[in-house]
């Protein structure tokens, strides 16, 4: 699962610290987030996609889905 | 819980981890010096000590898993699963080699403190796969 957490987290200057600890996870979750290895639960989806006001799939996509895989 | 709790938490956290793991250190020390007065209650004593010297280091392990996040859960169920396979390896292993005659006795010290290694290593492995760019 691809995601545009750090470009989002970015933008708004926080740390992964930061944005851990405003979603409820260790930094080390948001490292292996970011990095692609390891794909969140929904509910932290649903927090991390309230948090930036966005849908979950406005920041979390399917690779798979590109080429025509479902 | 804001970065500052998480923070002291976490240096607690790390204290009790280093407490439990020198009485890890020490227990096993201290339990030989026991058995060797070679009474009955110092061999009790030291099979005591030597088995309980674990609880608190496999205590902290459990404290970490259930107050970790999904992440923290994740690593350490992978961890887990490896070194629990490898370490089912390194019993079969240490069992045909002793089958076949290439070692006398399987030392179960060794099995122990191998598959504490094996644990080890597999956790620091696992945290690194995480961490490393896809």
């Amino acid at each position: 699962m691809k995601n545009r957490l750090r470009d989002l987290r970015a933008a708004r200057g926080w740390s992964q610290a930061e944005l851990g600890s405003r979603v409820g996870v260790s930094r080390q979750a948001i490292i292996a987030i970011e990095t692609g290895r390891f794909d969140p639960s929904l509910p932290l989806a649903f927090r991390a996609a309230r948090l930036f006001g966005l849908r979950i799939e406005e920041i979390f996509h399917d690779p798979a889905l590109d080429n025509g895989h479902r | 819980m804001n970065i500052t709790d998480q923070f002291r938490r976490n240096v607690r956290g790390f204290y009790i981890w280093i407490g439990a793991t020198l009485l890890l250190g020490i227990g096993p020390a201290v339990a030989h010096r026991l058995i060797e007065r070679e009474t009955t209650a110092a061999r009790i004593a030291a099979v005591v000590i030597g088995v309980g010297s674990m609880l608190p280091w496999l205590w902290v392990i459990v404290s970490v898993i259930r107050h970790g996040d999904e992440f923290a859960r994740r690593m350490h169920l992978v961890a887990i699963a490896i070194a629990g396979g490898a370490s089912l390896v390194l019993m079969v292993a240490m069992d045909w080699l002793q089958q076949a005659w290439f070692i006398k006795s399987a030392d179960l010290t060794l099995m122990w403190t191998g598959c504490l290694l094996l644990w080890f290593v597999t956790l620091m492995a696992t945290k690194r796969y995480y961490e490393r760019e896809r």
